[in-house]
């Protein structure tokens, strides 16, 4: 069958290239040390309700959270997120209102045998890290009295390239794999912008300091997955991504300097699991919750990070009315998804754990014949504690997905 | 409930949707980025753990390993050539005027050999033209004090002077000149004006015109001169900017002013007659020759032009060191410093010049040699005391090694190769100035040396390049 051709791919194409090429890293303080923050990649359905996913299926609106619930596709699907966070970090320094925008994924599904077989393919930022302090300063040199701003600025990410299938050996159960080119870069800068005393056209009479630390990532790690449904109201979800190594490359720079430094190391990656459960209620209500853990106690990589690692856990549970299509139903006819996600960082901060809670709601609207849709999620997360951590931050966060579809063959 | 197929919607109606999603989407992401947050401040400051080891860490350099005082000719200009002619005595520079007139005159209806006898000819004065610079005295409303008082011996010379020879010693003469005034030997100039007249006797004019031939002639400044070392317009003078103004027709280089009776008429309606020299030359006939070691202070001379070049010892300053600022600096002794307002440029040198003893380079070899840092326009030899120059990128390229040969620092004049400071027309030639900089063996605030700041990495000392 052959119908007029669907412009949600290139489109989307344009999207991502737009997005991308503006996205900005901006995080919490929490992330200017140790590997990172997590980076909420999920789509906006699935950050609505809270982040569970696992053990969904369905085959108009696939979630990627669990690859092997792609087996059901039966279109090309294309799936691109961006998100906005507005950040309001503290400690005892004072306050600081932050904004960022980012994508963090983008995916794709394509069947191979039409609600059997399908491969997928991707880019998905797992961690991500910035964040800059910038303070006055002065120093001493021969009779000057050189004032100026240090400043520090950590950025990077990690992100990943799945390149996955999905199969479904038999009616109610289906599996998934994926092999992930891991990749990623960390940048630490510090500057001593010297500013005064400045000649006559305001150049500084001393040069700046600048000193850089670049990391560059490269691993491959491999995903593997299942979905279960035993019942036609419950279903079970698991993925397992087993530890990995990830070369690193550093690079010590000063700014002005021919000599650099230059080392290789290996970050040790823990294994990931996850667990989900779906549960459909009564009408178009279902339940569902994820429970995710990598061990990151057993993370090996350098003694700084190491000896402040702890197992990153996630709970996420949530409550989602499926959307319909009454004639007439109006606003009833949208989807509504609220959720609650509680996480245990993989790192301590100030000597205690990170807690991160995450309030989470959302929609979505379809687009006409079922060839994809749009949704969005608002949530607020409190990530840390003053008291225990010396910090915290207030995140409110809008996520927008869009999921298209085409008939390829 | 009507589901809609796939593709009922049609081309345009897709279309809409699609572009509808894009532009919420791109208005949100825009609407997020367009919303400005706090600049970065103190918070997570206790987070960062990372620090520059060594942050403006001062170091002074003044060991001068290596040093040179080198000696730079311009072949294009040998000292004959010069425009301009120095007389008299300062800070041991000692330079007396040569002159070479051809009195083979050739004779016309108008300029009748005849002329040449005491009943003609009324007197005969020897013409000097000073550079503006130099001050006209009293008549000089700006600056009435800047004058040279000169006492004048005239000699003349066994024989026509011979240009290759100088700068060295006074030629030898066979006889020194009386002048046509009483009292007037010394004759007496008061430095007033611009121009010198020295009255010459006519009986020895006219027996020079009678034996002919060229003839030479020396002015010298006795000791009872003021100190100074005055310049004068030289036959080859071309930048006339550097004169007062003068009448039309005048001849600036030095040159006999002959005044005829008034019943004589010349070609030019006139009855004043202007022997040009066919040659003129400065003696420096005392000249120090500039330290060779910078211990005893160095100098910096233009003129016959005289640069020095240092290589400092940089091995107190540590491997992989980030240059904040360098300042290369000199205390020029400006009690005994003399001369025009110059440039002072400090540039970049191959080391393998500072060879001892200095050798002579030329201008061409100079320019070829040097890589131009930095520079001060205006420097007054008499006024300006301490100089700085910031030498930081230089000293950043010898810590990163990258020239294959070491390399050393040389002060020079505003050459041409250093067009940032060449200001002008005036090239280091024309004035003769002498800035005379404290040695190695002064104080320590006044000897020559590096003021060095730096910052410092022990992550980046010790790894790979």
């Amino acid at each position: 069958m052959t119908g007029p051709r669907n412009f949600t791919a290139p489109v989307l194409a344009v999207l991502l290239a737009g997005a991308l090429a503006t996205s900005g890293l901006a995080q919490t303080p929490f992330a200017l040390t140790n590997i990172g923050q997590r980076l909420d990649n999920d789509d906006a359905r699935m950050t609505g309700r809270g982040g569970w996913g696992l053990a969904v299926d369905d085959s108009l609106h696939p979630g990627f959270k669990n690859l092997a619930s792609l087996y059901s596709v039966r279109h090309v699907t294309l799936k691109f997120t961006a998100a906005g966070d507005k950040v309001l970090s503290e400690d005892e320094g004072g306050e600081r209102t932050s904004y960022r925008t980012y994508a963090p994924a983008m995916r794709v599904a394509l069947p191979v045998i039409k609600g059997r077989l399908a491969v997928t393919a991707g880019f998905v930022v797992d961690r991500s890290t910035e964040w800059t302090t910038a303070v006055d300063d002065s120093w001493e040199a021969w009779s000057d009295t050189i004032s100026g701003v240090t400043e520090f600025q950590r950025r990077g990410s990690m992100f990943k390239v799945p390149l996955g299938v999905a199969f479904s050996p038999l009616q109610g159960l289906s599996l998934g794999a994926s092999l992930d080119l891991q990749r990623g870069t960390l940048r630490e800068s510090l500057y001593n912008f010297l500013r005064s005393p400045a000649t006559l056209t305001g150049a500084g009479l001393y040069s700046s300091n600048l000193l850089t630390t670049s990391d560059e990532y490269s691993g491959t790690s491999v995903t593997t997955g299942f979905l279960f449904s035993p019942h036609t109201r419950i279903s079970v979800g698991g993925s397992y991504t087993p530890a990995y190594d990830v070369d690193v490359d550093r690079k010590i720079e000063m700014g002005g300097l021919a000599q650099r430094s230059r080392s290789s190391f290996i970050l040790g990656m823990p294994e990931e699991m996850g667990l989900g459960l779906q549960a459909r209620l009564s009408g178009r209500w279902r339940v569902g919750a994820d429970y995710q853990v990598q061990k990151f106690s057993a993370f090996t990589g350098p003694e700084e990070w190491r000896s402040a690692m702890q197992d990153e856990k996630t709970l996420s549970v949530g409550l989602e009315r499926t959307r319909a299509n009454e004639r007439r139903g109006g606003w009833s006819n949208l989807p509504v998804r609220v959720g609650l996600r509680s996480r245990t960082w993989a790192y301590q901060v100030g000597g205690a754990e990170v807690r991160e809670t995450t309030f989470s709601a959302g929609t979505g609207f379809p687009f006409r014949g079922e060839m994809g849709q749009m949704d969005v999620a608002l949530s607020y997360s409190l990530i840390g504690d003053l008291q225990d951590n010396g910090l915290e931050s207030r995140v409110i966060r809008l996520s927008i997905s869009v999921t298209g579809l085409e008939r390829w063959w | 409930m009507r589901m809609l197929p796939a593709g009922d919607e049609g081309f345009w109606g897709r279309l809409g949707r699609a572009a509808a999603a894009a532009v919420l989407l791109c208005g949100a992401v825009l609407a997020l980025q367009a919303c400005t947050g706090d600049e970065p401040g103190p918070v997570g400051l206790d987070l960062v753990d990372r620090e520059i080891d060594v942050v403006l860490q001062p170091l002074g350099i003044d060991a001068v390993d290596r040093f040179a005082a080198l000696a730079i000719e311009d072949a294009d200009i040998p000292l004959s050539r010069q425009e301009v002619l120095y007389l008299g005595v300062e800070a041991g520079v000692a330079s007396a005027v040569l002159v070479n007139v051809d009195f083979d005159l050739e004779y016309d209806e108008f300029l009748r050999e005849s002329l040449f006898s005491v009943d003609s000819l009324q007197s005969v004065k020897l013409s000097l033209t000073k550079l503006e610079v130099f001050g006209a005295g009293a008549a000089d409303e700006e600056d009435p004090a800047k004058v040279t008082e000169f006492s004048l011996h005239l000699y003349e010379l066994t024989a026509p002077f011979d240009s290759t020879a100088y700068p060295g010693v006074m030629p030898g003469f066979t006889r020194q000149l009386s002048f046509a005034v009483e009292e007037g030997d010394p004759f007496t100039w008061s430095g007033e004006g611009l121009e010198i007249f020295v009255p010459i006797r006519l009986d020895d004019f006219l027996g020079w015109v009678d034996d002919g031939g060229m003839r030479g002639f020396m002015i010298t400044a006795t000791t009872d001169s003021d100190s100074g070392l005055v310049g004068f317009a030289a036959r080859d003078l071309d930048s006339y900017n550097e004169l007062a103004d003068v009448a039309v027709g005048t001849i600036v280089g030095p040159n006999f002013v002959l005044d005829f009776d008034d019943a004589v008429e010349l070609e030019d309606g006139t009855d004043v007659l202007l022997l040009p020299n066919s040659g003129d030359i400065s003696t420096f006939h005392e000249l120090s020759a500039a330290p060779a070691s910078p211990e005893d202070g160095f100098i910096l001379r233009t003129g016959l032009r005289s640069y020095p070049a240092f290589r400092f010892d940089f091995s107190a300053l540590p491997h992989g060191a980030f240059i904040n600022r360098a300042v290369f600096r000199v205390t020029n002794d400006t009690l005994v410093s003399f001369g025009n307002l110059h440039s002072l440029v400090v540039s970049e040198l191959d080391a393998e010049f500072l060879a001892e003893p200095a050798g002579t380079m030329t201008l061409d070899e100079l320019a070829d040699a040097v890589y131009v840092i930095t520079g001060q326009t205006s420097v007054d030899p008499v006024l300006n005391r301490d100089l700085g120059f910031d030498v930081t990128q230089a000293v950043q390229r010898i810590v990163n090694e990258v020239y294959e040969g070491e390399r050393g620092l040389v002060l020079t004049a505003g050459e041409d190769f250093a067009s940032r400071f060449d200001q002008g027309v005036i090239d280091p030639e024309f004035y003769f100035s002498q800035f005379n900089f404290l040695g190695t063996a002064a104080a320590d605030s006044l000897r020559p040396r590096l003021e060095i700041t730096y910052s410092l990495s022990e992550e980046i000392t010790g790894g790979g390049r």
